[in-house]
């Protein structure tokens, strides 16, 4: 094992994995920052390109891609609210209301920052624990992956500013979107009211780029300013942001890059759900959570922490077990069966050398990200010195093509018109578009996870044993009781404080 | 119109959509009823716990008039531009549409003034934002694009 150690540790670090690497990362921060284009589309369509190559640098590229796509995501969320990819959403909660203050580098370089530590950090969790770590998610049954979603899900509590009914209200919407179309029980189609595009469901990125992307459009036209913020460069940026970061910021890394990488070696659960969660933690711990959703720079790095740290982490159950646990692993299974490589444990046993200098080399594409990351910032800031009736029509025409490029469906640009007319009108009246996009994601899940829960009830005859007694479940139940619980505690003792203050 | 009217109507409408939500749910074959008529039944109760806030408790609502100072001409025009661009595409092609949607939606969103250096700059963008669409999109990525009967 040393020996293959050894020898990923030397590959890792060739001049030529290197290049192919940074190369990949450029165009994976491209793909991730253009809304509608995902991190699967990208490593999909590099995979041809790896065949002629050998096996550990074609996997380099392919994990660099990938890498790369989810970071860039970030750029997008911050500068102009639009999430480039779905794991991205959290972090337009404080990275635009910085942007509109000034402080688009600091959250920048803030999210690039994030984004390296928490990809090395799952990384290392893949190098060191991926046997024991497959082996907790093998035990994630239905029951748990529901109680999982219903977690989620608690985290609406903390994203309602203002009226908690209304963010209530827009969660259980979510939830209802994602209702329509296909039952997964049955396989019957439900609430299409004899509309057939809509038998194909409300498909999430659409739907994610017309609540954030064409609703931050109208917004930007109905304020009618002639640039979306302030910008000039700041040069004590770097600086200041790893001031931060190393004074303030080490428990919350921490804290949210576990969290991704636990959430991330789940199948089914990816980026996204890793980031809600983290970011919802983030606040709950805070010692100052009403500045979440403000322009605060934590959240930053609970989003973007933690979405990357799933990146390494999904790849967990497919190198262990040879089990993909997300589309993206899907893809890279193929690129490993193509090289021949057989994931599982006989990856590690029969090429070991391979598998060493594919794990190693995400470490080092993490650390190159922060290079790569920083010259691509500098290039994306600029967009904030263009009028921003430019940006709109651009974006709408980005929308259009990202919506369109999913499934190559019109009526996918049908759904992001409609949800971001919707979302606009929302948006006014006080309905934020981040609980009904939460609905929207964790919906699939809760509702497979509750129905193949219910059936493993009517056979074993127990409804509380199959939802309630498993051990994984109950300390979900328990984690679902102390998110709602512990905010309401906060606020009953800080009223209390303020009161025996004023006294 | 203020917030308590506008919550009035968006609870209304909440739970007239669940009564059509319920109603096509009824058909559904059982377990599989279970979930989504739970659902709708809380997204009921909120809608009604809104209705009921906005009624007996005005006081904890954002007080304002949220659509006051809306541009509605602006955000109408860009609705309907989009619209018809979504139809244009279907029929003419994405890139072709795509270079006019951006020429015209931009002159109409900007101060509209008319000369030949104005629509001049405009064609420039819309060439060189459509070229970067087809290099990113048709020559690297090969993502297929709207078809139509020209380009």
């Amino acid at each position: 094992m040393l020996a293959d150690f050894l020898i990923g540790f030397q590959n890792a670090l060739h001049p030529m994995n290197i290049l192919i690497m940074s190369l990949a990362l450029a165009g994976g921060i491209a793909i991730g920052t253009l809304p509608g284009l995902s991190a699967t589309m990208g490593v999909a369509l590099l995979v041809p390109l790896t065949f002629g190559m050998d096996p550990a640098t074609g996997l380099l590229m392919l994990g660099a891609m990938y890498t790369g796509a989810i970071y860039g995501g970030a750029n997008s969320a911050i500068l102009i609210n639009t999430p480039g990819t779905p794991s991205a959403v959290c972090t337009t909660f404080d990275g635009y209301p910085l942007t509109k203050q000034g402080r688009a580098d600091e959250a920048l370089f803030t999210a690039l920052v994030s984004s390296v530590i928490g990809g090395v950090i799952g990384t290392i969790f893949l190098l060191v624990a991926t046997q024991p770590l497959a082996l907790v998610s093998l035990k994630f049954g239905s029951p748990e992956y529901f109680w999982m979603a219903i977690f989620g899900l608690t985290i609406i509590s903390s994203l309602s500013e203002g009226n908690m009914i209304k963010g209530l209200l827009g969660g259980v919407l979510g939830l209802l979107l994602a209702t329509i179309g296909i039952d997964p029980v049955t396989g019957h189609s439900r609430f299409i009211f004899d509309y057939r595009p809509l038998i194909g469901g409300i498909t999430l990125i659409p739907a994610m780029i017309g609540f954030f992307s064409f609703a931050q459009v109208l917004t930007l036209v109905d304020e009618n300013q002639k640039y979306l913020a302030e910008y000039s460069p700041n040069k004590g940026v770097i600086g200041k942001v790893f001031g931060h970061m190393l004074k303030f910021s080490k428990k919350n890394l921490l804290r949210s890059s576990l969290i991704g990488t636990f959430v991330g070696i789940l199948p089914g659960a990816g980026g996204n759900v890793a980031s809600f969660v983290a970011y919802n933690e983030a606040k709950r711990w805070s010692k100052n959570p009403e500045t979440f959703g403000k322009g605060e720079i934590e959240g930053v790095v609970a989003s973007e922490s933690s979405n990357n740290a799933t990146v390494s982490s999904s790849l967990i159950p497919l190198l262990s077990l040879g089990i993909p646990g997300s589309p993206v692993a899907a893809v890279l299974l193929g690129g490993l069966l193509i090289h021949g490589l057989q994931p599982g444990a006989k990856l590690f046993i029969q090429t070991g050398d391979i598998a060493y200098t594919f794990i190693i080399g995400l470490i080092v594409v993490n650390l190159l990200m922060l290079f790569v990351g920083f010259l691509g910032m500098r290039l994306f800031a600029q967009v904030l010195n263009v009028p921003s009736h430019y940006i709109a029509t651009i974006v709408i025409v980005l929308s259009v093509i990202g919506s369109y490029a999913i499934r190559n469906n019109l009526f996918d640009i049908v759904i992001m018109i409609v949800c971001g007319i919707i979302g606009f009108i929302t948006l006014k009246v006080g309905f934020e578009p981040g609980p009904i996009v939460l609905g929207l994601i964790l919906g699939t899940l809760a509702e497979e996870g509750f129905s193949l829960s219910l059936l493993m009830a009517k056979a074993s005859g127990s409804m509380f044993d199959t939802f309630v007694a498993r051990p994984i479940s109950a300390f979900l139940i328990f984690m679902c009781i102390m998110a709602i619980v512990s905010p309401i505690y906060v606020r009953v003792k800080k009223s209390r404080k303020n009161k025996l203050e004023n006294a | 119109m203020s917030m308590r009217k506008i919550n009035y109507i968006i609870s209304t409408l909440i739970l007239a959509l669940c009564y059509f939500f319920w109603t096509d749910a009824a058909g559904i074959r059982p377990p599989a009823h279970i979930y989504p008529q739970t659902v709708i039944a809380i997204t009921a109760f909120l809608a009604f716990a809104l209705l009921i806030q906005s009624i007996f408790f005005p006081k904890a609502l954002i007080q304002g008039k949220p659509f006051e100072g809306t541009k509605y001409n602006r955000v109408l025009t860009s609705i309907i531009a989009t619209i018809i661009y979504y139809f244009a595409l279907k029929t003419i092609g994405f890139y072709v549409t795509s270079f006019f949607f951006i020429i015209i939606l931009t002159w109409l969103l900007g101060d509209r003034s008319i000369g030949l250096k104005v629509f001049a700059k405009l064609g420039v963008l819309g060439i060189v934002v459509m070229g970067l669409v087809y290099a990113a999109f048709k020559v690297f990525l090969k993502v297929p694009t709207p078809p139509g009967i020209l380009f």
